[in-house]
């Protein structure tokens, strides 16, 4: 037969009892928690996010820069390009027999925050997101005319635009609202579906469109009676002298790293081609240092917060004397208030971490709409993978590591006090 | 029942020291019988208190022996000392015996926790069944059983603290001035149930108390001097 009242079930009372300190404890347990499982799974889920990014393009050329730079820039919109290209020098690499298709890019403007691509119709053919999902149109169609636009899924949804509505672009990426091309606006002929990527957050528009409304802005500024009127820019002969980067696709993926060697040995001008994949894990390794600080920060938060458990067994202890000698009259062994500390180091540890993973996920429920529409990523709210599972469960032997103190406490107090504390 | 079976406890030459101190307890030969019941009395510092840690196994004899229904208890280790007091030994305090965010009811069925003996002289009647029995018989209503000790008067609580004590049959029943927080009338109840309940069980009862008015209900005292001694009468 078993005992009516379990020591699990004397634990647990013992923490109803005194339910307001210990719901803290617990708090303090399940925020740690939950920060230390948030450092994990944005970093695993961004990681995861940028190679689904770049997984459809072999190759990224640009000018004479550093990989990550180039990276940056020309799939995530961040930062700027030092120099651009020729647009010669696109057209003869894309016209090499490998070159299965290529996407030249232009970069440096803006409209209300959201970067300006100068493009090609190429680009939603051939772009990848989300591995190998292609581009697809919520609304409208592809750019046709000159001052046509098409639009990022979360840009249409941030400024509430549709096909239809004209928009002017900004002269630079920092939209002061002095340097706009504000006589030729563009008209919005298509809405992307949303993917999650960097895609979302641009304008797309031609590349002789972003010529035409730079005549004249040779200087960095405009230079009045320079500029194309309306009619001009939409009628005359525009020939794209420059570009910022391009992505290529190849017959065969093999080939990248012999095709890269060759671009960057480009006689006409220096040339920067970079594997996205590789350039990424560059990435990743500066970003390494940040991740396993964060990591330690989550981590050291999590032993304040047994370190805070500890501490509120350890105060108790002194009013709980009178009860283990009750316990120990009873004929509990030192060692099974011991357990009883265990039990209860347990219970508050379990709790917090369930907490924990509960808060993080009501927190991602409530941040993943905002962070889909303002950084193009969202995370999984789903069941703990294994990873996470072992995090939590290395928290929870880390509390029953913490619970020897007060444990070992218990045991000596009970040892001292024999059935005569605290009458 | 052989004879030994019947002598509770025995105690034989028994003396007791602190560390650095005169000696304390002197007792040459002391039997205790299955359903007999022993007064305890003296003045503070005679060591009472140290006389019951002593036979609940909680400190060893400086010299001499204590043996529970024959088994001495300086014989056994610890833990063995822990095992045969949860199973053989019921303990009232003077008073705050109670755990106190456990229910009426989870108290009394507490030493079912700590002792495998005591649940398996239960076989025939369900714990909670026998646990509701004890506490009714000592006068407890029924509406207090799913209460927490802070809701009961102290006598209420020392009630509790007997059915708990008398829970699985032990063979020894020792309380510590169980009454000294009680006021008249309480005492009196009091005294009346435990008597009652500690006989129904034929549990031999150790009482001690510095009130003689008590020594009544009473067949035999034992006294402790201020220094040392030893009479049982």
């Amino acid at each position: 037969m078993s005992a009516p009242v379990s020591r699990l079930a004397i634990a647990r009372r013992s923490l109803l009892r005194r339910w307001l300190s210990v719901s803290l404890t617990v708090l303090g347990i399940a925020v740690s928690v939950a920060m230390i499982l948030a450092v994990e799974r944005i970093r695993l889920e961004t990681r995861e996010n940028f190679t689904q990014t770049v997984a459809g393009t072999d190759l990224i050329v640009g000018s004479r820069t550093s990989p990550v730079q180039l990276l940056l820039y020309s799939v995530f919109r961040i930062g700027d390009a030092t120099a651009n290209i020729r647009y010669s020098s696109f057209e003869k690499i894309s016209r090499h027999p490998q070159v299965r298709w290529a996407v030249p890019l232009s970069l440096g403007d803006s409209h209300r925050g959201f970067r300006v691509v100068g493009t090609t119709p190429d680009y939603f053919e051939h772009l990848r997101v989300a591995g190998d999902r292609s581009l697809s149109f919520a609304s409208g169609e592809r750019l046709a005319e000159r001052f046509d636009a098409v639009l990022g899924a979360s840009v249409a949804r941030a400024l509430g635009y549709e096909v239809g509505t004209e928009i002017v672009v900004a002269h630079g990426t920092r939209d002061d609202g002095l340097s706009s091309h504000d006589t030729l606006p563009f008209k919005v002929v298509g809405v992307l579906e949303f993917t999650g990527s960097p895609v979302d957050q641009a304008v797309y528009v031609g590349l002789e469109a972003i010529e035409a409304i730079h005549i004249g802005w040779e200087s960095g500024t405009r230079v009045a009676g320079d500029e194309l009127d309306r009619d001009e820019a939409t009628e005359v002969e525009i020939e794209v002298e420059s570009i910022t980067a391009f992505f290529l696709g190849l017959e065969r993926r093999s080939a990248a790293l012999q095709f890269q060697r060759a671009i960057n040995g480009f006689p006409d001008e220096p040339l920067t081609a970079i594997l996205p994949g590789v350039a990424l894990n560059e990435l990743w390794r500066l970003f390494g240092n940040v991740e396993l600080a964060l990591l330690a920060v989550a981590v050291l938060t999590v032993v304040t917060g047994l370190i805070g458990m500890v501490v509120g067994l350890l105060s108790t202890l002194g009013e709980r004397r009178r009860e283990m000698a009750v316990l120990r009259a009873l004929g509990a062994r030192p060692l099974d208030l011991c357990s009883l500390l265990f039990f209860e180091s347990a219970l508050i540890a379990l709790a917090g971490a369930l907490l924990g993973y509960g808060l993080l996920t009501l927190a991602l429920a409530i941040a993943n709409p905002l962070l889909a529409s303002d950084f193009g990523v969202s995370f999984s709210t789903g069941l703990p993978t294994l990873r996470e599972g072992s995090l939590l469960a290395a928290v929870l032997g880390l509390a029953l590591i913490a619970a020897v103190l007060p444990a070992w406490q218990a045991y000596r107090l009970s040892l001292r006090d024999g059935l005569h504390a605290g009458v | 029942m052989d004879d030994a079976a019947e002598t509770v406890l025995a105690i034989d030459n028994l003396g007791f020291r602190w560390p650095d101190s005169p000696p304390l307890l002197s007792i040459s030969d002391f039997r205790l019988e299955r359903g007999e019941r022993v007064f305890v009395h003296g003045p503070s510092g005679s060591g009472k208190t140290t006389l019951l840690s002593l036979v609940a196994g909680m400190e060893l004899a400086t010299s001499g022996t204590i043996s529970i229904l024959g088994q001495s208890l300086a014989e056994l280790g610890p833990g063995a000392r822990d095992r045969l007091r949860g199973d053989e030994i019921g303990y009232v305090f003077q008073q705050f015996n109670l755990v106190p965010y456990l229910s009426v009811l989870d108290n009394a069925l507490l030493p079912l926790s700590f002792s495998r003996a005591r649940r398996e002289r239960m076989v025939s009647t369900p714990p909670a069944e026998e646990a509701r029995r004890l506490l009714g018989a000592l006068g407890l209503e029924e509406v207090l059983y799913g209460r927490l000790p802070e809701a009961l008067s102290v006598g209420q609580q020392q009630r509790v603290a007997v059915a708990r004590a008398l829970m699985g049959s032990p063979s020894l029943l020792i309380c510590d001035e169980p009454t000294s927080a009680l006021d008249a009338d309480a005492r009196d109840d009091f005294m009346t149930l435990l008597l009652e309940q500690c006989a129904a069980s034929s549990a031999a009862l150790l009482f001690v108390s510095h009130d003689r008015t008590l020594e009544r209900h009473f067949s035999r005292t034992l006294a402790l001097g201020v220094t040392a001694s030893v009479a049982a009468s």
